[in-house]
């Protein structure tokens, strides 16, 4: 059945993104059904036999678990287990990265509760089915919750602390001159407080896990992760595999090309979605602990509610920012001060304030960082992680500077344009952020705009205005090792255990591997995603191309001059005894000077038993530099706001980014624009309802704690500025998954400004912000957007 | 109660024709179609992003009609013809949306895109959308998390104007 | 889910004799009800899949209305020729609920009997006193951003979430039951109910009862109507407050007849007749509208997060009463509010 309604003719053919880039080369897999994530498991791939388990969770927050009747749900056919605290396998102690839960909190090791949804008991039956029945039936009762338990940090406001490192330690107090005397002196001041709810990552793939103990008492799990080895070291201490040494130890040794040789291995080859949510998780341990005690491997996926208390989120944040600024808007004082949520457990406290310390010139800068540790289940890394929040404030702050100094946003920017970096007065390895400013504002129309607030309209006298935010994210690496081995069919196998989430780093690094080698792509094949290949690092902070690629580029370096040296000492070669430096590969052929050339599928051939095989290990300098390396782009957004019912909408969203060298612009395009999606929704929509009297993350579906959709996605304008960053890299990349959504919040909430006058301090801006103030009236006069 | 009533909740025969080949099963009423493709046939291509029609990663074509599987319970669709994300390609053959999808990117981390796939399908077939704010709206049942909305509006956008005339 | 028994009725005698029995629900589309029987909301002993009878079709009738059979899903009734130009208001409302997939599914009886969005009805670790008579309302004082401001009880303030039983409100539609005892014809202004002191009852169905159709009157406002559909996201996503509006406008201008409609406050679909008072005979000006929204929010109390939507329902009712005189009704498509 066809409408008979034509498409109208106004309806262009889109324009094909990157049209010379490489497609995804797990495309086709992941269109057909064939990609296979953790929770497609069938009892094919283990040996037969594949239980299900189910989490239950407490329906309480805090006080003691009294009695567990599993009684009823034992009586399930099929059931095999339920586990408890108490008949669960003692775990000992982990280090988790960066103050993850489990750090601090093992599961069902005790009667005590820390939040609502803790996990209390695993139910492990042969079926899915059976195992949801006995997972009801399941009955805990609990002691009194605790009279001052708080949830929220107006509830628990007084459990605040200072906060000495932030992130992956970002200093989180800082002091660089005499802010404070500074702002009283400036002629021009802001004080503003900004409150951002809490919200969920929400990948569309929850957490999920299978394992299974092997004959020999060895450990292997599949699930998605961002950090396979820091899961299978976690493991390994859990489960007290002889793991005597600590992460940093174990990460000293596989980068200098010592076997991970422990009995756990954690694979991990498709992720559906992480965006910092995947990584030391609680059910990494629950489900190895329920298939220890049946002796078969079990699946357990979390259902869509359990990953809102078995997973992190973005905490609450409240902060305060004050500039001082002089008569011609240059600033003199910056203060930036911040109270984050954090768990009882867990020491997770997002960098808020980094990119404060980055992103304008400033003689007097202070930030202080405070937490306060409420009754939920831990905050922890979500895209960004700090910066979307932190520049919401201080991007709406300097807005608000802006208009009161009488400049244009804009032009307050490049007043305070940072030609160093501020707080450690280091050159800028680059930065083209007049670049991106120029381009973005010419792309958006911003200097056609009428600046007056209040003063534009479109159609049906909708307000419209226009707002801009800078964005701005660290460029870092880690310690990361690839081995590549050159096969005697002059294939070439790339190894390295990063993690495809969806950034494209199949893509990515068999093409960076490609190139370097000079081989067709189809003759590069990547693995990854298991800890039985070399150390790939973790896959986070936009640092996999910087980590794992430079470690690819390196090792194929390698394997490109061990092949010229093979050829030219070759006398079957009809490149013997040429200069290994006057050759070149390229698309697969070997060639030297006067057309003399052969393909390397025919200079392997003749050693087949000989393939070149070597490894490369980059990032040990952990973004040490003698340069401030940060990636900037500057991000515009139009709204218009219905004057009647305060409706918004985002019309168009335009970032131009300067990312260094682009290794593959379909690919980083599309990550800047999820990246911008991602701001959409944290300024408009996201945030996690927490029920203040029972602890429990009450709006914990899809369908109540609201992500965009397509309708509400604005047409996004993406602009690519390349840098040469060679003096801050090898590959001279950028990271860019996380760069694109630090500065949307504040581009809306300024366009708002821009369209209403009215300076929301709270994100999302729910319509009912905007309810209660008066707006422009429509009488205004009318101008052309 | 049971016993009083002329009900059983036994296995019930359900045949299902999925990708072309018939399937004659026997479940248990509760059974969603989502958990006879995944649990019962090992069909995993449709995802289970939420269970509550929520998210519309289950999206599958019911005789033509796109469902969510999830809250569809396959006793209730007896004789019914499904199409899941493995039967879109024909042998190696991509369909034309899923050539689109792969050549602007309609996705990222692959979670959503069988959903996505299954939902488009549907979207032409039912014929109702012929803008771009029309396909935003009508594809408005099928989250994406990684944000490749942008890029998903131009693929169903390229396949619908190549397989329809313009006046 | 727990698991049931399983019957599909071969006639409706047959479905509503054995529909009476208690812990027998009946089954059409099942987008609400599988999704209740997932949270254990629901937890029947049977299903009786009542999808199989002859109530599939659209029909005309011979005063000019339409039948809306029960079973004909919501987007077939939204996309039928008839419905989009006879009663594009009706269409309009559909197409402003859930999703393509899940309207594919989506039956009209089942629209009516659709249970509400409270977050704490769904919560089984939670007191409702309509999942759980006596168990007292979590959602008072809690997080009841979405929930009613109007017509509210003590026991009880969730909401009534469906955008076309909004419309049907405004085209004075009528609902044909089968029963026990024959049939009945329940005008939608007595369909539903106020949560009161039993609000575990969403409507006046009696045990065994099913909807066989909703009649469409003449009626139908093709030319002043208007839905308006105010929510956070824009689309998927339930109404914050919805406002369905039918006029019908002399030569002067003046207007003749309004019918105004809320969703998204109530327990129900509400309407005030006096507000349709204050319209008739005047001409369409913002005061006007705006004594008409006083009159249909009277006696309208927030509950904490929902306060806001006193004011937003006013501003609503306004926009969308200037919508349907204007003749610019509001598109589900394009976002912008006309």
């Amino acid at each position: 059945m066809v409408s008979n309604s034509p498409v109208p003719a106004s309806l262009e053919l889109p324009p094909v993104p990157a049209p010379g880039s490489p497609r995804r080369l797990e495309g086709r897999d992941k269109l057909t059904g064939r990609a296979q994530y953790a929770g497609d498991f069938t009892s094919h791939l283990t040996g037969g036999v594949l239980d299900a388990a189910v989490v239950v969770t407490s329906t309480q927050a805090t006080g003691r678990i009294l009695t567990i009747d599993a009684s009823a749900a034992n009586k399930v056919p099929g059931v095999r287990l339920v586990l408890t605290h108490e008949n669960a396998p003692r775990l000992h102690a982990v280090l988790a990265t960066n103050g993850a839960e489990i750090g601090d909190l093992l599961p069902l090791q005790d009667d005590k509760l820390h939040y609502y949804g803790q996990a209390v008991a695993v139910v492990v039956a042969d079926t899915l089915a059976a195992a949801r029945d006995a997972a009801a039936l399941v009955h805990v009762t609990y002691s009194a919750p605790a009279p001052d338990a708080a949830f929220t940090l107006a509830q628990g406001r007084s459990r605040s602390q200072d906060v000495k490192k932030v992130g992956a330690g970002d200093p989180g107090q800082v002091q660089v001159g005499h802010p404070d005397k500074a702002f009283a002196a400036a002629p021009h001041q802001v004080d503003l407080t900004f409150d951002t709810a809490p919200h969920h990552h929400n990948a569309m793939e929850p957490g999920a896990i299978v394992a299974a103990w092997e004959a020999d008492g060895g450990l292997t799990v599949h699930l998605p992760t961002q950090f396979s080895y820091g899961d299978a070291v976690i493991l390994g201490e859990a489960f007290g595999f002889g793991l005597k040494e600590r992460l940093p130890n174990i990460v000293a040794q596989v980068l200098g090309g010592i076997e991970f040789h422990h009995k756990v291995r954690v694979v991990s080859t498709m992720t559906g979605g992480a965006f910092g949510s995947k990584n030391a998780n609680v059910h990494l341990l629950l489900a190895p602990m329920a298939a220890k005690l049946t002796g078969r491997p079990v699946k357990l996926v979390l259902d869509r509610a359990q990953t809102f208390s078995m997973m992190p989120f973005r905490g609450e944040m409240h902060q305060r920012i004050r500039l001082g600024a002089d008569a011609e808007g240059r600033l003199q004082a910056v203060l930036h001060d911040a109270l984050l949520a954090k768990g009882t457990a867990g020491q997770f406290v997002a960098p808020i304030g980094e990119a404060t310390t980055k992103v304008y010139a400033t003689p007097n800068l202070g930030l202080h960082v405070q937490a306060a540790a409420l009754d939920t289940n831990a905050p922890g890394w979500m895209r960004g992680p700090g910066a979307p929040n932190g520049q919401f404030a201080l991007e709406s702050a300097l807005d608000t500077l802006a208009y009161q100094v009488g400049l244009d946003p804009l032009e307050i920017r490049l007043r305070n344009y940072a030609d160093t970096e501020p707080d450690t007065g280091k050159e800028w390895s680059s930065k083209a952020l007049r670049e991106c400013y120029a381009q973005g504002a010419e792309r958006v129309g911003w200097h056609q705009r009428n600046p007056q607030v209040g003063s534009m309209r479109g159609e049906n006298g909708r307000l419209l205005g226009y707002g801009m935010a800078t964005a701005i994210y660290p460029t870092l690496q880690l310690p990361a090792r690839a081995r590549i081995v050159l096969g005697a069919d002059g294939r070439a196998v790339v190894q390295t255990a990063n993690h495809e989430i969806g950034q494209g780093m199949i893509t990515t690094f068999t093409q960076l591997a490609a190139e370097t080698l000079g081989l067709p792509l189809e003759q590069v094949r990547l693995e990854w995603g298991d800890t039985r290949l070399p150390y790939g690092g973790m896959t986070v902070g936009s640092m996999t191309t910087l980590s794992g690629g430079a470690a690819i580029q390196e090792a194929a370096q390698q394997v490109l001059k061990t092949l010229l040296k093979r050829v030219v000492a070759d006398q079957a070669s009809p490149l013997y005894n040429l200069a290994p430096a006057t050759l070149r590969v390229e698309n697969g052929r070997i060639m030297g000077p006067g057309g003399a050339s052969e393909t390397v599928a025919a200079a392997m051939a003749r050693q087949p038993e000989s393939p070149i095989t070597e490894e490369a290990t980059t990032g040990r300098t952990m973004g040490h530099s003698r340069y401030g390396r940060e990636a900037f782009g500057a991000e515009f957004a139009v709204v218009s706001v219905d004057p009647d019912t305060l409706h918004v909408q985002v019309e168009r969203l335009v970032g131009a980014f300067a990312g260094g060298r682009i290794l593959n612009p379909l690919l980083v395009r599309s990550q800047l624009m999820g990246s911008m999606v991602w701001g959409l929704g944290q300024a408009l929509l996201e945030q996690t309802a927490m029920d203040e009297r029972t602890g429990h993350w009450l709006n914990d579906s899809l369908g109540e704690a609201l992500v965009p959709t397509n309708a509400d996605v604005a047409d996004i304008d993406i602009i690519l500025i390349e840098e040469d960053d060679s003096r801050g890299h090898p590959l001279g990349v950028k990271g860019l998954g996380e760069l694109g959504i630090t500065g949307v919040a504040a581009a809306i909430a300024n366009a708002i400004f821009h369209a209403t006058g009215q300076r929301i301090t709270s994100l999302p801006i729910t319509l009912d912000k905007l309810l209660g103030t008066p707006l422009p009236q429509s009488a205004a006069p009318a101008s052309n957007p | 109660m049971l016993e009083t009533l002329p009900y059983s909740n036994a296995p019930v025969p359900v045949d299902l024709t999925i990708n072309g080949q018939l399937h004659q099963l026997a479940i248990e009423p509760r059974t969603t179609l989502l958990d006879v493709l995944r649990e019962h046939l090992g069909l995993m291509g449709t995802k289970k992003g939420c269970d509550h029609g929520q998210c519309g990663a289950c999206t599958v074509l019911l005789n033509g009609e796109r469902r969510v599987s999830c809250l569809t319970l396959a006793v209730s669709h007896d004789e019914a013809t499904v199409t899941t994300v493995e039967g879109l390609a024909t042998g190696d053959e991509l369909s034309p949306l899923q050539q689109a999808f792969l050549e602007y990117d309609a996705y990222q981390c692959g979670y959503c895109t069988p959903g996505q796939l299954c939902s488009a399908q549907g979207l032409l077939h039912e014929g109702h959308a012929r803008t771009r704010d029309e396909v935003r709206e009508l594809m408005s049942g099928n989250l994406c998390r990684c944000g490749a909305y942008p890029h998903i509006t131009d693929a169903i956008l390229s396949v619908l104007l190549t397989q329809q005339p313009t006046p | 889910m727990r698991n049931f028994g399983y019957l599909r009725a071969a006639s409706a005698a047959e479905a509503v004799q054995a529909g009476a029995a208690p812990q027998v629900q009946f089954l059409a589309g099942g987008t609400n009800l599988v999704d209740l029987l997932k949270y254990r909301v629901e937890q029947p002993a049977a299903l009786l899949d009542i999808n199989r009878l002859p109530y599939q079709h659209i029909e005309e009738l011979p005063d000019q209305g339409l039948r809306l059979g029960a079973l004909v899903t919501n987007a077939a009734t939204a996309y039928d020729a008839r419905v989009q130009t006879r009663y594009p208001l009706l269409s309009s409302a559909i197409l402003a609920g859930a999703s393509a997939q899940l309207r594919n599914a989506a039956t009209n009886g089942g629209n009516l009997n659709q249970r509400t969005r409270c977050p704490y009805f769904y919560d089984v670790a939670a007191a409702c006193n309509k999942r759980q008579p006596g168990s007292g309302c979590a959602a008072i004082g809690g997080h009841n951003r979405g929930l009613a401001i109007l017509g509210t009880s003590e026991s009880c303030i969730a909401t009534f979430p469906s955008d076309m039983g909004v419309a049907l409100r405004v085209l004075d539609a009528e609902v044909r039951l089968l029963g026990p005892a024959g049939e009945r014809v329940v005008p939608m202004a007595e369909y539903h109910r106020l949560p009161g002191a039993e609000p575990w009852r969403d409507n006046n169905l009696l045990p065994g009862e099913l909807v066989t159709a909703i009649d469409l009157p003449p009626a139908h406002f093709g030319q002043h109507y208007t839905y308006l559909k105010i929510r956070d996201r824009l689309s998927y996503a339930f109404a914050l407050v919805s406002v369905a509006v039918g006029m019908r406008l002399d030569k002067a201008g003046h207007i003749q007849e309004a019918r105004v409609a809320l969703g998204g406050v109530a327990h129900k679909p509400w309407r005030e007749p006096r507000a349709e008072a204050v319209l008739a005979g005047q001409l369409p000006t913002a005061e006007v509208f705006g004594a008409a929204a006083d009159e249909l929010l009277a006696g309208a109390v927030g509950q904490g997060e929902n306060n806001f939507k006193l004011a937003l329902a006013r501003r609503a009712i306004v926009r969308a009463c200037q919508q349907a005189a204007a003749g610019t009704p509001q598109s589900q498509s394009d976002k912008h509010i006309r």
